[in-house]
């Protein structure tokens, strides 16, 4: 779609063609006078979503991002933004959202016009995506054997019917569909949400979204500054010996078989491994890092923690709080993986799932309120560390800075980022049949210090 | 992740951490020009201008300054002067002051100068056996130089109580004989096996019985080529005679300790004064 301002100069190209060129204006007035009226309502629309998107800028709450209500959120929920139909809205990334789309469709999404919507069509997608929810209801949830209570209201029965929709197997690997639905569910349940929405924005709490989405919204798309950085020396040597000695001492007692196993599976059968195995040893590390240090500590995540009141889900608790002076702040985060990638700023957004976990952590705990910079943790696993270094200005993500630079390339890791070795628990473990922490640390207190650079 | 903690600590004004060290009565020791010069399993040894600190667990701080008190009575025997206490005690670790600076004795200071060294190796541990104590973790590194004499060091795993005597220290240089009980005849064993270490590629892949033949061997060669005496060279020779290098397979363990009956026996004759008399098995030695 074009914006408006090209609507704007195309609009006023054609207006001086009919004002100046009067030869011009005969021989081409049919035409010309047909894409006006094709443009002005064009423009008109895009500058009604202009002005919305502003107020809704002004109104939205802490915590809640306003989103086009038609974008292609999910998987291939572009072809269902044309007509507004509801039924692909459900069942979008399955095959008959794939088999539905027509050639209309496709048009219309190569011509860029998928975030077209209107009042009218609006309010059709309201009431079939009402109708398909009571359908699915009669469906799966009552098992064709009740009725619809006639007391409930169709709001009502819509929300539940989302309700059983979301937590229901059947749309366990559909997240184009169960983006819709938590955010239909948001907007029937929570009337905060109803002054920021229009026909043609929605406001959804950004625990709704998937890590990577918010990603893309909250940095790639407002253009963020991002970038790798080298990391910065820590000169005691003394305390970082100790500490070192601590985690040390520490380390025989620590079991690590169990993570070996599962990383040999991994290399046999699976692509990715489990992360929750490693977050005690991560915890381990943490707190050896900070031995001594007064006013803070580590814990893990609480899983015992309640849901705040208008959470969509419940995907914004880190792996490991840092907490100072008792103060949940600076989340850390575990994932399986980095991804490598071409540059460094690629390399960056290819690792959008865990920096866009901690950004959500950051922004629905408000941390960015207490403290403007953030310096969160990103462990891979626990065989490379990297610091993530989110810094707000008027409560606006402004910068993220990331030490030491994450890989890409043919370049793995870098020293500095490395923490503990793979290959010496996997010796310990062929040798012994066990393994404990101590077999994957090195001799020097290089894993530790890794915010330094190598002696 | 130490830097990174330091700079939530400053972020939020908390009391940055600084490790500090006082001496048993008080006094603040200078830690400006201290420098890490050994990061072992259970502990770091720090040297200051004037004397070494070791930094360890207290319990194992305990035990050491126990045997520093009945131990420091030899040339041989690196001294200590105290205790010293380490702040944050967050970290719950403890410091003992130890003679020094010392150089560690490496592998290449053993095969230039193999007869002093092992002599004086040899003094520091007969002494230690003499006073009813085993050292249960003899190794090279175990060793210092300070102001050019051998000091044997680390004496966190001495024992005394001839009840409770379970195998510590590093397998690599374990006899073996005793799986789970300790004797003097082990902390010999371990002592030639570090001299001798130094003449062998690959000890630690070795078998048993490998190990036995090669420590023999190495040891025969490093005297050879050290130019002991005569008489160890001819010690060496009954060794040889006794199927030491060819026979010793059929038999390891007799052959072994009858082959480092006699390697001892004669070190000891090469260094008289320090023992009246030697029984490998039984192993009673007096200054």
């Amino acid at each position: 779609m074009a914006s408006v301002e090209d609507l704007d100069r195309e609009i006023a190209q054609l207006e001086q063609i009919i004002r100046d060129d009067d030869e011009a204006l005969e021989k081409e007035s049919v035409s010309v006078r047909e894409r006006l009226l094709l443009l002005l309502p064009l423009r008109e629309k895009e500058n009604k979503l202009r002005d919305d998107r502003k107020e809704l800028k002004a109104q939205c709450r802490p915590g809640y991002l306003f989103l086009p209500r038609f974008a292609p959120f999910g998987s291939s929920c572009a072809a269902c933004a044309v007509c507004a139909c509801a039924y692909p809205l459900l069942f979008c990334s399955s095959s008959p959202c794939s088999a539905a789309r027509t050639e209309k469709h496709r048009k219309w999404e190569r011509s860029g016009c998928a975030r077209v919507s209107s009042r009218n069509q609006g309010s059709r997608y309201k009431v079939r995506f009402t109708l398909s929810c009571v359908l699915f209801e009669l469906l799966f949830v009552r098992r064709f054997t009740l009725l619809i209570v006639p007391e409930l209201s169709i709001r009502d029965r819509t929300a539940r019917a989302l309700l059983a929709m979301i937590e229901s197997p059947l749309f366990r690997n559909d997240p184009g569909a169960l983006f819709r639905a938590q955010m239909e569910l948001l907007n029937l349940l929570d009337t905060r949400t109803d002054t920021n929405v229009t026909d043609a924005w929605v406001s959804v709490h950004i625990s709704a979204l998937e890590d990577t989405k918010y990603w893309v919204e909250a940095v790639v798309n407002r253009k963020v500054a991002r970038q790798c950085m080298t990391a910065s020396l820590f000169k005691d040597d003394l305390l970082l010996a100790f500490r070192w000695l601590s985690l040390r001492l520490e380390a025989p007692t620590i079991i690590m078989t169990d993570v070996v196993q599962e990383r040999l599976a991994r290399e046999k059968n699976r692509k990715f491994e489990l992360e929750i195995g490693y977050l005690p040893h991560v915890l381990s590390i943490t707190l050896a890092a900070a031995a001594g240090q007064e006013g803070l500590t580590y814990a893990l995540e609480d899983f015992t923690e309640r849901k705040p009141k208008g959470y969509q889900q419940h995907a914004v608790r880190e792996d490991v709080r840092c907490l100072v002076q008792g103060q949940r702040l600076h989340p850390s985060e575990s994932n399986t993986r980095v991804v490598p990638a071409s540059s460094m700023l690629d390399a960056i957004d290819a690792n959008a799932e865990p920096f866009g976990h901690l950004l959500k952590v950051i922004e629905t705990h408000s941390m960015q309120t207490v403290q403007p910079v953030q310096m969160c943790l990103f462990f891979a696993n626990i065989w490379a560390v990297h610091r993530f270094v989110a810094t707000y200005e008027n409560r606006e993500l402004s910068r993220i800075d990331i030490s030491p630079p994450l890989p890409f390339e043919k370049h793995r890791y870098t020293p500095e980022s490395r923490l503990l070795s793979f290959q010496r628990l996997r010796s310990a473990y062929t040798n012994r049949g066990t393994a404990t922490l101590l077999d994957a640390m090195p001799l020097t207190h290089r894993g530790l210090s890794l915010l330094q650079a190598l002696r | 992740m130490c830097r990174h903690v330091q700079d939530i600590a400053e972020l939020h004004g908390l009391p940055t951490s600084r490790v500090t060290l006082q001496y048993g009565d008080g006094r603040v020791i200078d830690t400006a020009h201290a420098r890490v010069v050994y990061h072992g399993v259970r502990s770091v040894v720090i040297e200051l201008p004037d004397c070494t600190v070791k930094i360890a667990p207290p319990d194992v701080i305990e035990a050491e300054c126990s045997a520093h008190a009945a131990l420091d009575h030899h040339h041989n025997i690196r001294k200590s002067s105290g205790r010293c206490a380490v702040f944050p005690a967050s970290l719950g670790l403890g410091g003992i002051l130890l003679e020094g600076p010392g150089l560690p004795v490496s592998r290449e200071d053993v095969k230039q100068d193999f007869s002093r060294l092992f002599a004086a190796a040899l003094a520091a541990l007969t002494y230690v056996h003499s006073t009813g104590h085993l050292h249960r973790d003899v190794k090279l590194s175990n060793m210092v130089c300070v102001r050019g004499v051998l000091k044997l060091n680390d004496f966190e795993t001495v024992c005394r109580d001839p009840s409770a005597r379970p195998v510590l220290g590093t397998p690599l240089y374990h006899s073996g004989v005793h799986p789970s009980h300790f004797e003097t005849a082990d902390d010999l064993f371990a002592l030639v096996v570090s001299f001798a270490e130094p003449h062998i590629m690959d000890l630690a892949r070795m078998d048993f019985d490998q190990r036995c033949r090669a420590v023999v061997s190495a040891a025969e060669n490093a005297i050879r080529v050290s130019a002991f005496t005569e008489r160890v060279s001819t010690v060496m020779s009954t060794i040889r005679a006794r199927g030491g290098a060819s026979n010793i397979h059929s038999d390891t363990h007799t052959s072994l300790h009858n082959s480092l009956e006699f390697f001892l026996e004669q070190s000891f004759n090469a260094a008289p004064g320090i023992v009246e008399r030697t029984d490998f098995d039984g192993l009673t030695l007096s200054s």
